[in-house]
């Protein structure tokens, strides 16, 4: 009988801001022990919340296997060990940083409200196996979430600023929130002219969901019948990558400790369609190759998912890609995709970019585009966004769509 | 018996929660699992900043709490806070589900529970895939707080979902059935049902034709509206957006027309459904507030702190999703009130427009959308072909002024999977209802 322990301890500092100060800070501990084990072309798996003894969970995991759930044993014998967290702030200093921080947004942004959380952490995972592999990974995370609302508006929620680093530099995010809230009131009419769009990698998710190997495999994808062919424009890749530095608490192995050549898993590589999203399960079942992105909740077998995805840069900054004006998404939500690739994105707040920067903000539209030839003919590039500077490190896409005016 | 001190306010939740998940996949063994888990979240007020843990050493609850007690700074004065002031110190113990609980039933029949309907997906011939789930989730609460509440009580829900993922040479089209209930034995998801849900699918399939982007007049089932009263206004009505806002608490002064005569829409905890609560995670007990009655504002959904910031009375609506969050203010079970027409008359003055029947997510902001799983034409107010919409969307501000009508019944609706996302919290169980209502204008693409 082969077997496989996960551990996951997690130490996180989250502060509240409401109505532009901190109201609280959280602290959460967590520990997870899983344990999988193989038998017989089966599976069982026990896990707890704290520090269980091994042979326990190991018991627990045995009397699971009584279910009956088929699953392969392919365990490998991988050893690495990975530690890319970063000095970022001392615990003990977070609530009067954050708290600063909220006082200067205040004072620097009189006419906006600030909200949400500012949070720091650390997350270790640890994966060994029977068969003598033992993987570990810690990383660090700080994440800024202002939700931002303008002073004289009766919406809930104008605006959000939202990103993940693994450093602080408060001049660097007050800066960043400027170059959204300067021209905020700029109030600009939608172009005649047919601009490019810029977008964040939203469009791309639902491309994913039609990735799956259950699904392509079983002919109810759209992409059905299309791997291995070019059905994108050749600048367009996405892929998952785990390359440690690259994420913020995401393992370079995945939930059956699966580590991919590079740390990266292409889906669409040059615009062909290169993998699908597996398990050691769906890449047995369909002879396809393990995609390094299984994912499993708590004590759950593992599954298929997509991992750290991100889009190839085609450019090394959006500015690269962007010369004269554009259309800058900043918040688009409820957009979905029709059987047929028509996406469909309520844009709430969008903002006319012109020159390597925002100018002033635009009214209320919908997009629509074909998935084919948003990603496909239509498609101009990706990129770092180098209109913020904390924020600097988040890609965006570059297409052609068709703007409903309101 | 937990040792509170004095000059500060603190309160502890506990959660055991048990849940069972169980999946097949054109009828493979997935996912067969039993899970226990308990946490605790406690929290320390000391009139100026709360102070928060969550924890799975629930041993050593008064551990936690002391250490949790050296961040703060000793308030003489914290009893008069209008904070303070208004938590309730409720002792009550509501252990509704404990004679039904899951936890007694079998794995076994819970699995046959999804075996006996597997038949159904062969309703098409289109059928490619299928997933059969089944999900309960039992919990126990228990809540103290420094001012005295001591309260227990259980939440139970559980339901089967069905999924059925179509395709022909050309097309494809997913959907599922679901259905939830309070206790084993209440849940029936009858097979006929399913096979009725794949023959739609299947029409869709062959016969749902694309829709040119536009404007045009929709009408909401009654699953929609409840989704659309969430996200167009129930959103909108969590004080928590207006902390400290002077232009939203003028905007959205009680008094104030935000809607049509027609329309009222309320939320309670009180009533059974996933949203049930019969006290929140501060302790407070459930209330069912009118949040619009007859097109007038009359009401908000509070937390105690919002309804300090407010002065007015707290709700029972902070909820956590789980013992790793801090309450904040949320829905329960909110739903639209029935009007005075049939459906039948609500289609009747349609020449073109879109019947939306079901969906598959929600999103509030100035905007609200809603993408339709399930949609018909209207033609000469006549149900007509299914339709791909990718979309509905609608200015809240203008939409609630559009509801021309609304049907005489109201359905309520409780979901197994998913629910509300606020912030970094999701999924919060909570319900939606309402009759079929008619709008006169949406936005469709």
């Amino acid at each position: 009988m082969e077997h496989e322990r996960i551990i996951t301890r997690s130490t996180s500092y989250s502060a509240n801001i409401a109505a532009s100060r901190v109201e609280s800070l959280r602290i959460n501990e967590d520990m997870e022990k899983v344990m999988r084990v193989y038998e017989d072309g089966k599976i069982g798996v026990a896990a707890c919340v704290g520090d269980e003894k091994d042979e326990i969970l190991l018991s627990r995991a045995k009397e699971a296997l009584k279910q009956g759930i088929p699953y392969p044993c392919d365990l490998s014998d991988a050893v690495r060990r990975e530690d890319a967290a970063k000095p970022i702030l001392p615990e003990k200093d977070f609530l009067k940083t954050v708290s600063h921080l909220a006082e200067r947004l205040k004072a620097t942004y009189p006419d906006f409200i600030f909200s949400n959380k500012v949070m720091m952490g650390e997350e270790t995972t640890e994966y060994t196996n029977s068969k003598g592999s033992d993987l570990s990974y810690k990383g660090n995370y700080f994440v800024v979430s202002l939700v931002i609302k303008a002073k004289i508006s009766a919406n809930i929620m104008d605006l959000s600023y939202g990103v993940v680093q693994n450093r602080f530099d408060e001049d660097e995010i007050v800066e960043d929130v400027g170059k959204l809230l300067n021209v905020y009131s700029n109030k600009l009419p939608l172009p005649e002219e047919e601009l490019p769009v810029i977008l964040s990698l939203e469009p791309a998710s639902f491309l994913l969901r039609e990735m799956t190997a259950e699904g392509y495999m079983n002919g109810t994808s759209l992409l059905k019948g299309k791997l291995g062919e070019k059905i994108f424009n050749e600048k367009f890749s996405i892929y998952s990558d785990r390359t440690p530095g690259n994420t913020r608490c995401v393992s370079f192995f995945d939930s059956e400790g699966t580590v991919k050549e590079g740390d990266k898993f292409y889906f669409v590589k040059d615009g062909v369609l290169e993998g699908l999203s597996t398990c050691k399960r769906t890449a047995a079942m369909f002879s396809l190759p393990l995609s390094g992105t299984a994912q499993s909740g708590f004590d759950s077998v593992p599954s298929g998912g997509f991992g750290n995805v991100t889009v190839g840069a085609t450019h090394e900054k959006l500015s690269d890609i962007v010369k004269g004006k554009a259309i800058y998404i900043a918040e688009s939500s409820g957009g979905d995709m029709t059987p047929d690739g028509t996406l469909g994105l309520p844009v709430m707040l969008a903002y006319l970019y012109e020159d390597g920067k925002l100018v002033g903000t635009l009214p209320e539209f919908s997009l629509s585009a074909n998935a084919f030839d948003l990603f496909g003919k239509d498609y101009l590039g990706a990129a770092e966004n180098d209109i913020f500077t904390f924020a600097g490190k988040e890609k965006v896409l570059v297409s052609k769509c068709t703007l409903n005016r309101g | 018996m937990l040792k509170f001190r004095k000059d500060l306010y603190a309160d502890v939740r506990v959660e055991d929660r048990f849940t069972t998940s169980i999946r097949y996949r054109n009828g493979m063994l997935e996912e067969c699992k039993e899970t226990q888990k308990k946490k605790a979240f406690l929290r320390v007020f000391d009139g100026n900043i709360w102070y928060y843990a969550s924890t799975y050493k629930v041993d050593d609850l008064q551990g936690e709490l002391d250490r949790l007690y050296e961040s703060a700074t000793p308030n003489p004065a914290i009893d008069e806070s209008p904070v303070v002031k208004r938590f309730e110190a409720n002792v009550d113990e509501k252990m509704l589900f404990e004679k039904k609980c899951v936890k007694r039933v079998p794995l076994s029949e819970k699995q046959k529970f999804l075996e006996d309907r597997f038949p159904a997906f062969a309703a098409s011939e289109y059928v490619r895939m299928n997933v059969s789930s089944y999900s309960d989730r039992y919990s126990v609460f228990e809540f103290y707080s420094s001012k005295g509440a001591a309260l227990k009580w259980d939440y139970q829900i559980l339901g089967g979902i069905f999924v059925y993922a179509l395709a022909n040479e050309t097309d494809n089209f997913s959907d599922m059935y679901q259905q939830s209930a309070f206790s084993f034995d209440e849940l029936s998801c009858p097979k006929e049902e399913i096979e009725a849900a794949v023959k739609e699918a299947e029409n869709f399939l062959l016969h749902a034709k694309p829709v040119e982007a536009g404007v045009y007049p929709v009408v909401l089932a009654p699953i929609v509206a409840g989704v659309f009263a969430h996200e167009s206004f129930g959103h909108k009505s969590e004080a928590d957006f207006m902390l400290g806002d002077e232009t939203m608490k003028k905007e959205w002064a009680l008094g104030t027309k935000v809607g049509a005569d027609i329309l009222s829409i309320y939320d309670s905890g009180m009533d059974f459904g996933s949203g049930y609560t019969p006290y929140d995670d501060e302790g407070t007990k459930a209330t069912k507030t009118y949040l619009i009655k007859n097109g007038v504002l009359t009401g908000r959904l509070h937390s105690v702190s919002t309804a300090a910031d407010l002065n007015e009375q707290p709700t029972g609506n902070a909820r956590a999703i789980s013992c790793d969050f801090e309450p904040i203010v949320r829905m329960t079970n909110t739903v639209i009130d029935a009007g005075d027409k049939t459906k039948e008359e609500l289609f009747a003055n349609i020449k073109h427009g879109y019947f939306i029947k079901d969906l598959k997510h929600g999103s509030g902001m100035s905007t609200f959308t809603i993408a339709p799983s399930l949609a018909y034409e209207i033609v000469d107010g006549k149900l007509g072909a299914p339709v791909k919409i990718a979309v509905i969307t609608g200015n809240v501000f203008e939409t609630l002024n559009l509801i021309d009508g609304l049907s005489d019944r109201t359905e309520i609706f409780s979901f197994v999977s998913g629910g509300c996302g606020k912030m970094e919290q999701y999924p919060l169980p909570v319900g939606f209802g309402g009759p079929y209502v008619s709008v006169s204008k949406m936005t469709v693409q």
